[in-house]
């Protein structure tokens, strides 16, 4: 039989109660059979509910947490690269423009005649030859009729066009 | 008694935790409103005081490039060095005399200086050195890592200089600015385009300065400047300064020379020089040697200071100015050109007209000199030109008459700034129609009265050459931002139309024939169609002003090449020649000729010789070591030169000839061929003549005679060239054979 739901003698303590409770024992009629579901402290389930909702809720602070450090570290080598990228780009314009004066058209000469021996060339060791025809030679055209060899010129030809 | 809560208890006490929570919560909830809602403007101010930095991005100004799209100036990265004495002292005080003079080395600073810095403990900010370049930085990096040194004590800051790869190259049109934005050339010119916008990047920061998460940052981008493409050639600048310094220094110019390539066709400057110039990438340094020898002079001879840096400020000032923009010549001879187109295209005058020239020309009285004191007898228009007389030329001014002439003078563009896209244009000096008598009229008309820039005198020169169209001369053909678009594009401009085609090609004829007489002038070269005109004009007006005790000279040369449809125009000033030469055929013309010589071909504009040129031409000498004589003569003789054997020629082979074989010599020459065992002690020994002052035909002879072969430079076909140089002097020794170089020129007022 289920324990009762009040334990109403626990709250009454009046003579009056206390002779109630001497009466002769009445029939008792057995009440049926209740079947209820019986839930013990031990197995209701609440801690666990409440247990997995905070490793939840705990779960989803440490990720936002852990997430934003993670950005604060990716965005800090982002940070470095781009400096490092910047600091590349400067040292590369300072280098090409050593190297433009470096080249200049007064060192190479100085640089060919004083270290090279070199001399300027003299107008009569140089040769101009005139050219009878052009300097460009030209393909003869295939015209042997064959439809294939047609379409595919036609298609050399727009992918010349188009600069390919 | 039972100790279990009662109802009533139990109410009393969720009663109470409510109370208390309430209380709490509507306590966080009164601070929290006080402090977003009522008090929000101040604690946002106050967070952001705190928390908020704001960092400048620089931006880097544009690049200029030639047209080519060499660099000719690009700002470049560099650091700024500070020291904290505040930290220094508060950190690391042991470590502050090994600081200074670590950093003294390294930056070859002062190290009393920084110790000084040093002394000012409140101090956090002490600038040690500006610009210092990469390698630098990382040696005080490796000082700093090395010696454990606090960051805080030694730190860099970015900046950015100027730097003109090229030095002084084109430095009178690149120019420059200053941190007030104040400068010249085209750096200042187009200021306004080359600068860019800095950026600004705003973070929160925490408590040590590191920057809180990104998205928190708000950036506001850098805006580069943009970037210019001129249309100079650094090929021909260098040409051009190479051969204007040659000159400065062989005739000792007082004033610097100047020299300006056109493109006659559209108005484009291909290249500008000012020699003496300066090297922007230092331009407070004095650059003239002259002009450094006369502060020293100055300072040795106990001159108060304040006067020696007004007199180097004057010349720092002098040295930045672009002579072919900012400064007044008297054109002298070249303006006939101008005097000549104008003439013919009123039909005032025609090529069959003549002139008579006695040597002098009474105009109301004056009497105003030829060059040639003799005079030049009856002259044509072309033979006027070609003898730039000057008698001829009053009178063709005055048969065009003050209106027409003032007329042209104004269609030419003499009265009238050129437009050019650089600062500090000036206005001309020129007598007005109303002030125009006679005597001026006929004194302007040779170019003797008027000062004008050498600018104006190039565009009008391209004028009467190019089909009679003044055009707008530039220097930036367009402007791309930094991502490569083209913003800006400059379109050749043609002013007005101020001779006719026709005129400018019986004009082109006129000034070919003046290269071309005689045999050539010191602007001749083999193979090109050159036309152009030389000019001597006398500084007559500081003369008599009494500016200057000494009469002095302005030697130009203008040319334009090819002569039957020219491309480029060539304009050089040569100011205060004190060598002893004085005219512009003399000193200006061989630059003209040097220039062209090396830049013609790199224009693609080649050689096209006559029979006569190919004939004349030099040739190599052949190898004809190991040869036996009648195989080497054989040889020698198919290159047009003769052979002299040394030696027994009888079953022998030459083993040493002299000049060596690549050697440029003239047809006809004599190559000297060693025979056999002949040792090269006993090689023969020719004592070189003078041939200074001798004609191309006696020096020739003059070293034939002495066993020596000559090599011809400048005006060789003219008779009336004379020998200036030799390149082994008078008296020295040389193997016979050996080749001497003589350089002949035309010193006189024609060419």
């Amino acid at each position: 039989m289920a324990a009762p739901a009040y334990r109403f003698d626990l709250f009454e303590t009046s003579p009056r109660k206390e002779q109630e409770q001497v009466r002769p024992e009445q029939e008792v009629k057995a009440t049926p059979e209740l079947k209820v579901a019986v839930t013990s402290p031990a197995k209701s389930g609440k801690p666990i509910i409440i247990g997995i909702i905070f490793a939840l809720v705990f779960a989803v602070f440490f990720m936002y947490i852990y997430s934003m450090g993670k950005m604060n570290e990716v965005n800090e080598r982002i940070n470095a690269a781009n400096a490092q990228l910047e600091e590349a780009q400067a040292i590369n314009q300072t280098l090409q423009t050593q190297l433009a004066g470096s080249v200049s058209l007064d060192n190479v000469e100085k640089y060919a005649e004083q270290e090279l021996g070199m001399q300027k060339i003299n107008p009569s060791q140089e040769k101009y030859v005139e050219m009878q025809f052009g300097s460009m030679s030209e393909c003869a055209e295939d015209d042997s009729g064959d439809i294939f060899v047609t379409i595919r010129n036609w298609f050399d030809s727009v992918l010349v066009y188009l600069g390919f | 008694m039972d100790s279990k809560l009662t109802k009533g208890m139990r109410t009393r006490l969720i009663f109470v935790i409510i109370f208390c929570l309430v209380l709490l919560t509507g306590y966080v909830s009164a601070v929290l409103f006080n402090a977003a809602i009522i008090n929000h403007k101040e604690m946002t101010a106050m967070a952001n005081e705190q928390q908020q930095q704001s960092t400048s991005i620089k931006s880097n100004r544009g690049t200029i490039y030639d047209r080519n799209n060499k660099v000719l100036a690009q700002s470049t990265t560099t650091w700024d060095v500070i020291i904290s004495p505040y930290d220094i002292n508060e950190n690391e005080p042991e470590n502050m005399e090994f600081i200074c003079q670590g950093l003294a080395d390294i930056l070859d600073v002062s190290y009393s200086d920084l110790i000084e810095a040093c002394k000012d403990t409140e101090s956090p900010y002490h600038r040690v050195k500006r610009d210092v370049d990469r390698t630098v930085i990382e040696q005080l990096n490796t000082f700093i890592a090395k010696n454990d040194l606090y960051s805080t004590s030694i730190f860099t800051e970015e900046s950015s200089v100027r730097t003109y790869p090229n030095g002084a190259l084109s430095s009178s049109v690149l120019g420059f600015v200053n941190d007030n934005e104040e400068g010249y050339g085209l750096e200042y010119y187009y200021n306004d385009y080359l600068k860019g916008v800095d950026g600004r990047v705003v973070t929160l920061t925490d408590n040590f300065g590191n920057p809180l998460p990104y998205d928190k940052e708000e950036r506001y981008e850098a805006k580069d400047g943009n970037s210019l493409i001129t249309t100079i050639d650094e090929t021909l600048q260098y040409y051009l300064e190479k051969n204007l310094e040659i000159t400065v220094s062989q005739h000792k110019l007082e004033n610097r020379s100047t020299g300006i390539i056109m493109n006659c066709k559209t108005g484009a400057i291909v290249a500008m020089a000012t020699y003496p110039a300066y090297d922007p990438n230092n331009p407070s340094y004095i650059y003239f040697e002259k002009d450094r020898k006369v502060l020293a002079q100055m300072s040795d001879d106990g001159v108060a200071q304040e006067l020696i840096d007004e007199k180097e400020s004057v010349l720092r000032e002098q040295q930045w100015r672009n002579k072919a923009v900012s400064e007044l010549y008297i054109p002298g001879s070249v303006f006939k050109t101008v005097t000549c187109a104008a003439a013919l295209e009123e039909k005032v005058v025609s090529l069959d007209s003549t002139f008579e020239c006695t040597g002098i020309a009474d105009v109301a009285g004056t009497k105003i000199r030829c060059w040639s004191s003799g005079g030049h007898g009856v002259s044509t228009l072309t033979q006027a030109m070609e003898r730039s007389c000057n008698p001829a030329f009053i009178k063709i001014g005055q048969l065009l008459g003050a209106d027409k002439f003032s007329k042209y003078f104004a269609a030419f563009g003499f009265t009238e700034k050129t437009g050019i896209d650089l600062p500090g244009e000036v206005d001309s000096l020129y007598v007005s129609r109303d002030n125009m008598g006679i005597v001026e009229l006929s004194s302007s008309a040779f170019g003797q009265t008027n000062k004008i820039t050498p600018i104006q005198m190039i565009t009008a020169f391209a004028a009467v050459v190019n089909g009679g169209k003044l055009l707008t001369p530039y220097l930036v053909e367009k402007i791309i931002d930094p991502d490569g678009n083209v913003i800006k594009a400059t379109e050749p401009t043609v002013r007005r139309q101020v001779i006719s085609e026709e005129t400018s090609e019986l004009m082109r004829g006129i000034l070919e024939s003046v290269v071309t007489t005689n045999g050539g002038s010191n602007a001749y070269i083999s193979g090109y169609r050159i036309a152009g005109k030389s000019g001597t004009s006398e500084k007559i007006d500081d003369y008599n002003s009494g500016a200057d005790s000494e009469l002095r000279y302005v030697a130009t040369f203008a040319a334009a090449v090819p002569a039957n449809d020219p491309e480029y125009v060539m304009l050089v000033i040569c100011d205060e020649p004190t060598s002893g030469f004085i005219y512009g055929s003399a000193i200006a013309a061989p630059v003209v000729s040097q220039v062209f010589k090396e830049g013609l071909e790199y224009l693609n504009i080649y050689p096209q010789y006559t029979a006569e040129e190919l004939a004349q031409q030099d040739v190599a000498v052949p190898y004809v070591a190991g040869y036996n004589s009648i195989r080497a003569e054989a040889n020698l003789n198919a290159a047009g030169l003769n052979a002299e054997f040394i030696g027994s020629t009888d079953g022998t082979y030459v083993t040493g000839q002299v000049p060596s074989s690549g050697e440029v010599i003239p047809k006809g020459g004599t190559v000297m061929l060693y025979m056999g065992d002949v040792p090269f002690s006993e090689y023969k020994i020719s004592k070189v003549p003078n041939v200074i002052g001798l004609t191309v035909t006696e020096a020739n002879k003059a070293l034939a005679d002495a066993g020596l072969n000559i090599r011809i430079t400048g005006a060789s076909g003219n008779s009336e060239a004379k020998a200036v140089s030799q390149s082994i002097s008078a008296g020295w020794s040389a193997y016979r054979g050996s080749i001497i170089e003589v350089n002949f020129l035309v010193n006189d007022e024609t060419g």
